[in-house]
């Protein structure tokens, strides 16, 4: 028998025993949450002419050859601009969409894109921001709050790829590299994954398919990015 | 349907598309495949094991 000393807090035990004698819930809860990484590299300023130059070719050439133009673009040694790590806002239509899929997907494919966000027109980012409201027209008073940093500065949004959940989180198993093609400034970054309805996202600037997952500024301010520059971003998110 | 009829669940026709990149990462190779939804470009990465070659 437990034997509580008078005016004292009750055992844990006798504080879940009589939980449960009275139904309360006792709970787990989850929240969406996520981080991204971002390092912009650029190679030395006597190389990137060759860089800027391979990079363009990988852009028109057939798969085989831009394979073996890949392999000589590694090799060009880069340094590092600067560094940032920012969490983001996981908005509504992203934890709806992964909801959705989750509990009850019966004929889903994962698909995610990553994009940038720049400055041109910014106010603010919401949980109301959708995939529908991508502009990246870099106007002002864009529907999101924010403009997607346009097809001049970055050809065609990043395809992440994910490791393996560990402790309620999952990870990017490798950065995506997003080439830069002309001087720009960044605010952060955005994720893109299927809809609710199933539609996937796609690698096209200013597309508006898919669902919002999430976005999120830079920690340490707006980021100038110049030609020949290449964001590094992955991205971890936690229930 | 009646109770009792035997049934399989509808699914779409599995992805098809054309590996455009490959990496390897943490030892493992990666492919990214990239094909059409309703007429748009989708990419996505798939480890080795989760595709298969389709014969011309």
């Amino acid at each position: 028998m437990n034997r509580n000393p008078i005016g004292e807090r009750a055992r844990a035990q006798s504080a879940s025993a009589a939980a449960m004698a009275r139904a309360a819930s006792l709970t787990e809860n989850a929240q969406a949450a996520g981080l991204y990484g971002a390092v912009c590299l650029t190679p030395a300023p006597h190389l990137l002419q060759e860089y800027i130059g391979l990079r363009d070719a990988i852009l028109v050439a057939d798969p085989v050859k831009a394979e073996a133009l890949r392999e000589q673009l590694r090799r060009i040694p880069q340094e590092v601009k600067w560094l940032d790590g920012f969490r983001n806002t996981v908005v509504t239509e992203g934890k709806n969409a992964a909801l959705t899929h989750f509990l009850k997907g019966s004929t889903y494919t994962a698909s995610q894109v990553l994009g940038l966000i720049e400055d041109t027109g910014y106010s603010a980012i919401a949980a109301t921001n959708t995939a529908a409201n991508i502009t990246a027209v870099g106007g002002g008073s864009p529907a999101n709050g924010w403009n997607e940093a346009p097809s001049g500065t970055l050809a065609t949004r990043g395809t992440p790829s994910f490791g393996s959940a560990a402790a309620g989180a999952l990870a990017t198993s490798a950065a995506v590299a997003l080439s830069m093609l002309a001087t720009d400034t960044i605010k952060g970054a955005f994720l893109l994954c299927r809809s609710t309805g199933g539609t996937a996202p796609t690698t096209t600037v200013g597309n508006t398919s898919g669902a919002l997952y999430s976005a999120g500024l830079f920690s340490g301010g707006d980021r100038a990015v110049a030609n020949g520059d290449t964001l590094n971003v992955s991205y971890t998110a936690s229930l | 349907m009646k109770t009792g009829t035997t049934v399989r669940v509808v699914q779409p026709p599995p992805i098809e598309g054309v590996v455009v990149e490959r990496r390897i990462v943490a030892d493992e190779v990666e492919h990214l495949v990239e094909w059409a939804e309703d007429g748009q470009r989708v990419q996505r990465w798939f480890a080795a094991d989760q595709l298969e070659e389709v014969a011309k």
